[in-house]
């Protein structure tokens, strides 16, 4: 049993898809050897293949309580890191240089697929989904490894894994049905998202929440009933967890997207929105309809001047605000205020 | 089984060695270990329906010098790969269960090699999951693979210590073989092992001219 849960909420209506998030763990977390191709926080444009490609359909997670097999996803499918010529198109002093990748053909990336959507002109349509590790309630990873090498931190609920204690066997990533572990070829063992835990563990929110210029993330503590979380997620019933039909109970949650209503051939816009209902309950499940329909409800309040709680929090106008007890900048805890 | 003694364990570092021909070489039979003891439902739930430890036997020999002991092992495998890897485990004392890889109090001391790391490991079981570094016993190995054959030579110092398997000239110990397919992407439990110990009789006197 964990005492706290730490959450995360994101407002896919704020996303920009500008992988700030990326970058920031990436420069923070994944720069040692054998992590190149590591991107512990993605950014994919959905409907689309996602990262690593075609993971919602790589199994793992649980049914009816029961572990269910998964496949491990190929470097290729996570979409290998590239070198590029920087050096000589920069400033080799070649006029013509072409930038390249050190390999000759390249068919697949961690975001191959961004902003290709779905849909028909002038009814296209897409949005982008950033993921981390959902640090899961009842985590598949843990409960996958043979040698008790993945932890779920009593204090947060924050999951690691026990790099001392892991071998490399991989079942993790076969059986978490996100596919957010990696595998590091140089140390033979399985990496993945921290929650940003050193910065936690001094109140200061993970990198790629902090960082992201359109303010999706929101943290917290689940059980905080006072917090924006627990708001988000059990009060107002806006913010929903990814594929729920995993099993692993995540506790990343995503406040889902409106979209502009279909038009016709004229131009003439319909009551339909342009992002599929169906598809949206294919991601968040069936309590998709009723997130949108409060949000619209309490949209309609505050444009008609009446005080709305959640768009309040929604719009976030002090990013203390968002993180709940997370919210202290790393020059203060770093002595440096 | 008898570890003949001879007079330099140098000529029996190579696999290939001419000197291993000389030394009677014997059938290990080994068996998949069983999927109930698979330590998560997530590996039994995986592997219930697909084949593992198909390897059903394996050619044993082994010499020492009074410093060094060499363990010969040969076995068929048609696809080379980087994660093939064998064990082999002896008590540190007693009689641990084997089935469990030792348990508390009855640990088990492991020589692992796998072809994708250049050393090869002394690890420590006191149980499923429980491996852990050994002390250092001047372990090496070198692997051969030739038309679908595996050969390899362990070796390690003669000796006794603190979570060390002992051996010394003239004891008799006891050791099991874990194999892994690298190619059928066995590891952890999924293997093919000795099911019991075999008994393992150090020489005392050199016999074996070499």
């Amino acid at each position: 049993m964990i005492n706290h849960q730490v959450a995360m909420v994101m407002d896919l209506n704020k996303c920009l898809g500008c992988q700030t998030c990326t970058v920031a763990c990436k420069r923070l977390w994944t720069r040692r050897d054998g992590m190149e191709d590591m991107w512990w926080n993605t950014v994919n444009t959905a409907p689309g293949e996602g990262t690593p490609r075609g993971w919602e359909n790589m199994g793992g997670g649980f049914r009816d309580g029961d572990a269910q097999p998964g496949t491990r996803p190929t470097p290729k499918e996570f979409g290998e890191a590239l070198d590029f010529n920087y050096k000589e198109v920069f400033y080799g002093g070649k006029k013509h240089a072409v930038l390249a990748s050190d390999k000759p053909k390249v068919d697949w990336g961690p975001n191959w697929d961004e902003d290709v959507g779905s849909g028909t002109y002038p009814n296209s349509y897409y949005f982008y989904i950033p993921r981390i590790c959902n640090h899961c309630t009842r985590p598949a990873c843990l409960e996958a490894c043979p040698r008790n090498a993945i932890e779920k931190r009593k204090e947060d609920g924050i999951v690691l894994i026990n790099e001392e204690s892991c071998r490399g066997y991989r079942f993790c990533m076969e059986a978490c049905p996100y596919k957010k572990i990696y595998f590091n070829e140089v140390a033979g063992i399985s990496q993945k998202c921290i929650f940003c835990l050193p910065r936690v563990e001094k109140q200061v929110p993970p990198a790629c929440a902090r960082q992201c210029p359109g303010r999706v993330r929101f943290l917290g503590y689940l059980d905080d009933e006072d917090g924006v979380i627990h708001k988000l997620v059990n009060q107002y019933k806006v913010a929903l967890p990814l594929h729920p039909e995993y099993g692993t109970q995540p506790n990343v949650f995503y406040v889902p997207p409106f979209s502009p209503p279909k038009v016709d051939e004229q131009g003439r816009p319909s009551t339909v929105p342009r992002i599929p209902l169906e598809y949206l309950e294919s991601l968040f499940g069936e309590k998709v309809k009723g997130a949108l329909d409060t949000l619209m409800i309490e949209m309609e309040k505050k444009r008609a001047g009446k005080k709305s709680e959640l768009m309040d929090l929604l719009i976030s106008r002090k990013w203390q605000d968002m993180f709940g007890p997370f919210n202290k900048h790393p020059r203060e805890v770093n002595g440096q205020n | 089984m008898i570890s003949t003694k001879v007079t330099k364990i140098e000529n029996y570092r190579d696999p290939k060695s001419d000197s291993w021909s000389a030394i009677k070489k014997t059938q290990v039979d080994l068996a998949k270990t069983p999927l109930a003891l698979q330590p998560t439902q997530y590996i039994r739930a995986s592997w219930e329906k697909r084949p593992y430890g198909e390897t059903d036997s394996l050619k044993f020999a082994t010499v020492h010098d009074s410093k060094e002991i060499a363990f010969h092992l040969e076995w068929y495998v048609p696809v080379r790969h980087e994660r093939d890897a064998v064990a082999i485990a002896m008590p540190i004392t007693g009689n641990p269960p084997l089935i469990t890889m030792g348990m508390r109090d009855a640990p088990i001391h492991m020589l692992y090699w796998v072809e994708r790391e250049k050393n090869v490991r002394s690890t420590i079981a006191i149980g499923i999951g429980t491996t852990r570094p050994g002390k250092n016993v001047g372990q090496t190995g070198v692997a051969n693979w030739e038309n679908g054959v595996r050969q390899i030579v362990l070796t390690r110092k003669l000796g006794q210590a603190e979570e060390t398997a002992p051996l010394v000239a003239g004891m008799t110990t006891m050791f099991a073989i874990a194999l892994w397919r690298g190619a059928n992407d066995e590891r952890a439990g999924l293997k093919a092992y000795s099911i019991t110990w075999k008994e393992l009789q150090l020489g005392a006197s050199g016999g074996q001219n070499d």
